[in-house]
């Protein structure tokens, strides 16, 4: 197990690496930041003088690893808008996605896993026909309208929620919205999964014993089926960190989607590589905690 | 931000002040409906109607500093003749622009070339009409129809600046040429235009000019005057050097001095004439406010809310 551990955290840092070169690259060949920076008065010697006070004069690969060595211990890499240290900025930020991300994931789980079931359970009635529609429309629909939907109806006309901003009710709104999408995610492969399980032998043994059928489907039929349900709630939390580019500008939420949005269109190259850095840790980490979580509760699965 | 309370002057009449950062503007719109905003800068003519069906909100609108051309670079072959630059002006209806567009009261018709909220704009210019009979005459003298030409505009830049760029290629196709409309990012096309970071454009670029100071040798120094290593005066209008030196000596004149204005008046009119630029519109800034709140907007596009009362 230690051993799968640090080669897994060898592998995220050799990905997270990749990430960065490949998104400093990009960000680079993106266009002109000192351009933007400056007033539009300015002439082109400005932006040149301009340039080379961000060092944005200096060989890419000098660029590079100048970022690199001091964007995670020192604060002498800034943001070029904002004039903060990197860190703080993207982590200030990441903190209130994390936030969103974790509401997600609850509110799509509680309403996807007993819907989930009951659809399994009644399948081919109404109420599966019904539910299953529900999953295919929050798969389809773009997170963006609904975001304007939700907005429109909750907000504007029956007036439950804040339109935008930050606080405990500002945050329903977006977490409805990213929830629609991870709960029909969820919604389907809870069903599946049950669905596969209601009809293994053990089960059919348990209920030839007279164990009552909500023992049945909770102790026997759900914890088996919550198995790749759990791995892939984790795999979305990830998923969410990047999902919330769309939807924290929307709302006014100032996650780190929100600061990627407005950074990469000021070409604020140090906040869009350091944030696009601090998601790869992220996703990676929460990869390998749900790689370790999944052979914890499957004691089946073991790594060597 | 707080009040001071050892501010010199009167104190404010409000104790707090808080700028809501809101990126999307269709959540600005909605904040403010809901009460959750109090003034709404900057808001787009086609939202003014649903504001003002409600009678807790107002508009206000304020003309202002900033105005919207099409820099003409005269180094572009077809563009080189004064024909039809005089004739791509006169092909644009900017009254139906304002009307359609700006929904009547965004926009105010250009008819000089300086924002027409500064004291120094010449009374006697009234720009260029709209004659698409003599826009098309002109261009026939200058062998330009069917020629192709491309307009470069921004986008999410400057109040419906790619509808305004759609409407100008429109205009132009009226009158027998061919238009290669491309909207742009801001972020790529700013430095290409005003600063030729990369490289210069060579074809017509809109684009939007404001300045608070009301001084009106900034623009002209910004877009006329001829300065080596490159700058716009230099580079797009290659005008006569003795606008160089107008320009020089205007800038070293007292505000008061009649000099000035004989300078300013005569080089508006050699602009006109020159016609280095399509003269597009004077932007009426849009605010939407909250009966609770009175305050008027500033024409050079600050928020100073000193002012401010309740109602």
């Amino acid at each position: 197990m230690h051993r799968f551990i640090i080669e897994r955290l060898i592998q995220s840092a050799v990905i997270v690496a990749v990430v960065s070169v490949i998104v400093f690259l990009f960000v680079h060949a993106s266009g002109d930041p000192a351009a933007l920076l400056v007033p539009e008065q300015a002439t082109a010697a400005d932006a040149a003088n301009y340039r080379k006070a961000l060092g944005l004069d200096r060989p890419i690969y000098e660029q590079y690893v100048q970022f690199m060595s001091h964007f995670w211990f020192s604060d002498t890499v800034k943001s070029f808008r904002f004039q903060q240290s990197l860190l703080p900025l993207v982590l200030q930020h990441l903190k209130f996605t994390l936030i969103l991300a974790a509401l997600t994931i609850v509110a799509s789980s509680l309403l996807a896993v007993p819907l989930g079931i009951f659809s399994a359970l009644r399948r081919g009635s109404v109420m599966d026909v019904g539910i299953r529609l529900v999953a295919v429309m929050g798969q389809s629909m773009p997170s963006f309208w609904v975001a304007m939907l939700l907005m429109l109806i909750l907000a504007m006309h029956l007036r439950l929620f804040p339109v935008s901003g930050v606080g405990v009710k500002n945050i329903v709104l977006p977490a409805m919205t990213l929830a629609f999408f991870q709960m029909a995610v969820l919604l389907r492969l809870v069903r599946s999964e049950m669905l596969e399980v209601m009809g293994q032998e053990y089960v059919r043994t348990a209920r030839a014993k007279g164990v009552p059928e909500f023992w049945v489907t909770s102790r026997h039929g759900l914890k088996n089926a919550a198995i790749p349900v759990i791995t892939v709630m984790g795999l979305q939390f990830g998923a969410l960190v990047q999902g919330a580019i769309v939807v924290e500008p929307i709302f006014a939420w100032p996650g780190l989607g929100w600061l990627l949005v407005e950074s990469i269109a000021a070409r604020d190259f140090p906040v869009v590589v350091a944030g696009a850095i601090i998601a790869a840790v992220f996703v990676t980490l929460v990869n390998l905690i749900v790689d370790l979580l999944y052979g914890w509760l499957d004691p089946r699965i073991r790594v060597n | 931000m707080e009040v001071f309370k050892g501010y010199w002057r009167p104190l404010p009449a409000f104790d707090r002040l808080v700028w809501r950062i809101i990126p999307d503007p269709s959540t600005r719109k909605n904040e403010f409906l809901t009460g959750g905003i109090d003034v709404l800068p900057f808001v787009t003519p086609e939202i003014v109607p649903e504001i003002q069906t409600n009678p807790n909100f107002r508009i206000e609108t304020v003309l202002s500093t900033r105005l919207m051309f099409v820099g003409l670079p005269v180094d572009n072959p077809l563009l080189a003749d004064k024909r039809v630059r005089l004739a791509l002006n006169l092909a644009v209806n900017k009254r139906e622009i304002i009307e359609q567009l700006f929904r009547g009261i965004g926009a105010a018709e250009l008819t000089v070339p300086l924002p027409l909220t500064l004291a120094e704009r010449n009374p006697k210019l009234e720009g260029y009409p709209y004659d698409p009979d003599k826009a098309q005459k002109l261009l026939k003298e200058a062998g330009a129809i069917g020629k192709t030409i491309t307009l470069e505009a921004s986008y999410n830049r400057y109040t419906l600046d790619r509808e305004m760029g759609e409407a100008l290629a429109g205009y132009w196709e009226a009158v027998g040429l061919k238009v290669d409309y491309k909207p742009q990012d801001w972020a790529a096309y700013s430095p290409r235009a005003l600063r030729g970071s990369p490289a210069w454009p060579t074809n017509p670029f809109l684009m939007g000019f404001g300045d608070g100071r009301y001084l009106a040798d900034y623009m002209y120094d910004l877009w006329i005057v001829k300065k080596p290593g490159g700058s716009r005066g230099a580079v797009y209008t290659k005008g006569p050097d003795h606008w160089d030196e107008w320009v020089r000596e205007i800038s070293l004149l007292g505000l008061q001095e009649p000099r000035r204005r004989e300078l300013l008046y005569k080089l508006q009119e050699e602009i006109l004439d020159y016609a280095p630029w399509v003269l597009v519109l004077n932007f009426k800034d849009i605010y939407a406010l909250n009966n609770k709140v009175d305050w008027k907007p500033f024409s050079n596009e600050r928020r100073d809310m000193y002012d401010a009362k309740p109602r």
